[in-house]
C-alpha cells in the first residue's frame, strides 16, 4: 500500500512546521479528500533560504510535503515552481493511484507559495517562467481563523458529561 | 535494552470491521469439515449428516433472536441479507406502494440497495439523525405514508456505535402495518433482540462480527412477510436462496450465535469496564479530544474520538507502527480518504470528522495493554499536530 521510503518519511518528516515573517506561503486542499498542505518559504535574492510545509492528511500528503519542502531548499524560485509530481516520486517510491492527490498537493502547495511570495514582493514573471496550473484548490491564509473558543470548549464537556453517565451507571 | 529490539505484541482494536474466531466455533467447524462433508441437500446419509448440522445451526440463531427456525434464512454475511432485505422485500410488496424509509447512517449494504430501488421507480426518504447519532423519530413519524411499505434502520450504527430506539420504531411500524427490517450486525453481540416480542420484520447477522467465520449470515424474515428469492436455481432455504449450503460456515454461524447470546451479559460488562478505564486514561494525558456518538446509549465496545487537527489516516498509520490496530469510519470505507458520511450525517465540520478514530475493543484486552494504547496515541497525535495546519486553542481533557 505504501512504499518503505514513504513510510520512512512519514514517521520521520523534516522541515516542518512555520516560518515567522514567511516571505510567502502557498496553502492548498484536495476537494475531494479535505487534505490540506501548507508550505512556507523564506526568500532572499530569489533563493529559497528556508521551507517548511504543514499537513493535515495522510500518509502520502504528509510524506510528499515534507520531501518538497527538503527539495526546494536553497533553489531559486524559479527552479522550485518547477517541480513535479515525477520528481517528489524519485524519492518517495511507488505511490498508489488513489493516494497520489497528496503528491500534487505537494507540488500545488510550491507553486502556491512562490505564486505569494512574487504577489507579496511585487515580482512579476513572463508567463512562460510561470509553473504548471494548480490542479488542488489554493486557500488565502486568514489573519484569525473562526474557531471560538466556546465551541470548543462544549466538545470537551461532552466527553467529560459522557465519563459522568458512565461512572453513574456503575 | 533499547525498546526498538523488543518485539511489541500486537493491540487488535478494531472488532466493529471483524472478530477473531472462538475456539469453540473453530472446534465444531473443524469436526463438521471432516464428518460432514455431504452435500446438505443429497438424499443419503452424507447428505442428512450434513443437513442436521445446519438444522441445528438453525435452531440456534432462531433461539439467540427468539425467531422460529423456519424464520432464518442463511446468507453469505450482512451485506446480502442487507441487500437482499431491502431490494427483496421492496420488489414483493411493490402492489401495495413504492415508499421506503431508512436513515442516511446506514451500512452501505443498505443505501447501496436503496439507490438501485430509485433507480426502479421506488422513492426512498432519508430520516436525518442528531448531532449523537440518534435518528429523528419525529421525522420518522411524519415520512410514513400510505404507501410506505418498508422501514430499515440499522439496530447501532457500525461507525460511533449509537443505539437507535429499536423498540420505539418497531412499534411505530406495526400500528401502520409496514415491515421494519434492522441491520443488526454490529448490535447482535451486546443487546438482546426479542424479534418476535418487538414485531421485527426481518433482520440482518453476520457471524464474522460476532466471533464466527467470514462470509456467513442470517436473514431472519417473520413468517408471512413477502420477500423475492435472491439467488436462482435450487430448492435451498424455500427456494428463496439457492446455491448448496456452505454446510461448514453455517455451523460455525450457529455456534458463533449462541456463544454471542450466553457470554453477552459477561461480556457487556467487561467491555464497559475497558471503555470507562480508556477514556479515563484518554482524559487525563490528552487535550482536545472529542467523543462521537452517543455518551451512553452506544455499543459497549465502540469509542470513536476525534483528535483535533489530526487526520484519522495518519494516526491510524502510526498506532499501526506501534502495534495497534484501529480504523477510521468503516474497514469498507477506509480505502478511500473521505470523511465519513456517518459523521457528516450528524452534523459534524469536515476538519473534525476527518480527525476520527474508531476503537472497537475486544474482551480479552488487559489494563496494561490501554495504558500502552493510550500512551501511543498520545505520542502520535503530538507529533502528528505538530505538523497539523489547523490550529487549535488547546482545552483539557476534562474541565
Ligand atoms: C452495520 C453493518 N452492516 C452490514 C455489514 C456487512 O456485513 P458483512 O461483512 O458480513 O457483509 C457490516 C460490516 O461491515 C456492518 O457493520
Amino acid at each position: 500500500m505504501y512504499s518503505q521510503k514513504t513510510l520512512e518519511i512519514f514517521k520521520k518528516p523534516t522541515n516542518y512546521g512555520t516560518i515567522k515573517g514567511a516571505s510567502g506561503v502557498g496553502k492548498v486542499r484536495n476537494k475531494e479528500t479535505g487534505d490540506l498542505t501548507k508550505i512556507y518559504i523564506k526568500v532572499e535574492n530569489d533563493i529559497i533560504e528556508e521551507a517548511t510545509f504543514q499537513t493535515f492528511g495522510g500518509v502520502v500528503s504528509i510524506a510528499a510535503a515534507s520531501v518538497a519542502a527538503s527539495l526546494i531548499q536553497g533553489k531559486t524560485t524559479f527552479t522550485a515552481e518547477k517541480y513535479e509530481e515525477r520528481d517528489i516520486l524519485l524519492v518517495l517510491g511507488s505511490v498508489d493511484e488513489n493516494k497520489m492527490y497528496g503528491v500534487e498537493l505537494a507540488v500545488d502547495a510550491i507553486i502556491a507559495a512562490v505564486a505569494n511570495y512574487r504577489k507579496k514582493s511585487g515580482i512579476v514573471v513572463t508567463p512562460r517562467a510561470n509553473a504548471r496550473k494548480l490542479k488542488n484548490d489554493a486557500e488565502t491564509e486568514q489573519e484569525e481563523e473562526d474557531v471560538t473558543i466556546d465551541s470548543v470548549e462544549s466538545l470537551a464537556e461532552k466527553l467529560s458529561k459522557a465519563l459522568k453517565k458512565l461512572k453513574e451507571e456503575e | 535494552m533499547a525498546e526498538k529490539n523488543v518485539i511489541q505484541k500486537k493491540i487488535y482494536l478494531d472488532h466493529g470491521a471483524t472478530t477473531p474466531l472462538a475456539n469453540e466455533v473453530y472446534r465444531e467447524m473443524l469436526d463438521s469439515y471432516q464428518e460432514a462433508y455431504g452435500n446438505a441437500s443429497s438424499l443419503h446419509s452424507f447428505g442428512r449428516d450434513a443437513s442436521r448440522l445446519i438444522e441445528t445451526a438453525r435452531e440456534r440463531v432462531a433461539k439467540a433472536i427468539h425467531a422460529k427456525p423456519n424464520e432464518i434464512y442463511f446468507t453469505s454475511g450482512g451485506t446480502e441479507s442487507n441487500n437482499w432485505a431491502i431490494l427483496g422485500i421492496a420488489r414483493a410488496n411493490k402492489n401495495k406502494g413504492n415508499h421506503i424509509i431508512t436513515s442516511t447512517i446506514e451500512h452501505p449494504s443498505i443505501l447501496e440497495a436503496c439507490k438501485q430501488l430509485e433507480k426502479e421507480g421506488f422513492v426512498v426518504t432519508y430520516i436525518p439523525v442528531d448531532q449523537e447519532g440518534v435518528i429523528d423519530y419525529a421525522e420518522l413519524v411524519k415520512a410514513i405514508s400510505s404507501k410506505t411499505i418498508l422501514i430499515s434502520i440499522m439496530a447501532a450504527n457500525n461507525e460511533v456505535g449509537t443505539i437507535q430506539p429499536l423498540r420505539a420504531i418497531a412499534e411505530l411500524a406495526k400500528a401502520h402495518k409496514i415491515c421494519f427490517h434492522t441491520d443488526a450486525v454490529q448490535a447482535i453481540g451486546a443487546l438482546e433482540i426479542d424479534v418476535a416480542n418487538m414485531g421485527i420484520g426481518a433482520m440482518s447477522i453476520s457471524a464474522h462480527k460476532i466471533n464466527g467465520p467470514k462470509g456467513v449470515g442470517v436473514l431472519y424474515v417473520k413468517k408471512g412477510i413477502e420477500i423475492q428469492s435472491f439467488m436462482l436455481g435450487g430448492e435451498q432455504e424455500k427456494g428463496l436462496r439457492a446455491g448448496t449450503y456452505n454446510t461448514q460456515a453455517i455451523v460455525g454461524m450457529g455456534k458463533a450465535a449462541e456463544l454471542a447470546v450466553s457470554k453477552r451479559e459477561e461480556n457487556v460488562k467487561t467491555l464497559k469496564n475497558v471503555k470507562r478505564y480508556f477514556l479515563r486514561k484518554v482524559n487525563e494525558v490528552m487535550s482536545n479530544v472529542i467523543l462521537n456518538g452517543h455518551p451512553t446509549n452506544r455499543l459497549p465496545g465502540n469509542v470513536n474520538l476525534s483528535f483535533e487537527g489530526v487526520e484519522g489516516e495518519s494516526l491510524l498509520m502510526m498506532l499501526d507502527m506501534a502495534g495497534i490496530a484501529v480504523s477510521t469510519g468503516s474497514a469498507c470505507a477506509s480505502g478511500s480518504a473521505k470523511a465519513s458520511h456517518v459523521l457528516l450525517a450528524m452534523g459534524m465540520d469536515e476538519d473534525l470528522a476527518k480527525s476520527s478514530i474508531r476503537f472497537t475493543f475486544g474482551t480479552d484486552i488487559t489494563p496494561t495493554e490501554v495504558d500502552y494504547v493510550v500512551e501511543q496515541l498520545r505520542v502520535s497525535v503530538k507529533k502528528l499536530r505538530a505538523i497539523s495546519p489547523i490550529r487549535i486553542y488547546k482545552v483539557k481533557g476534562v474541565q
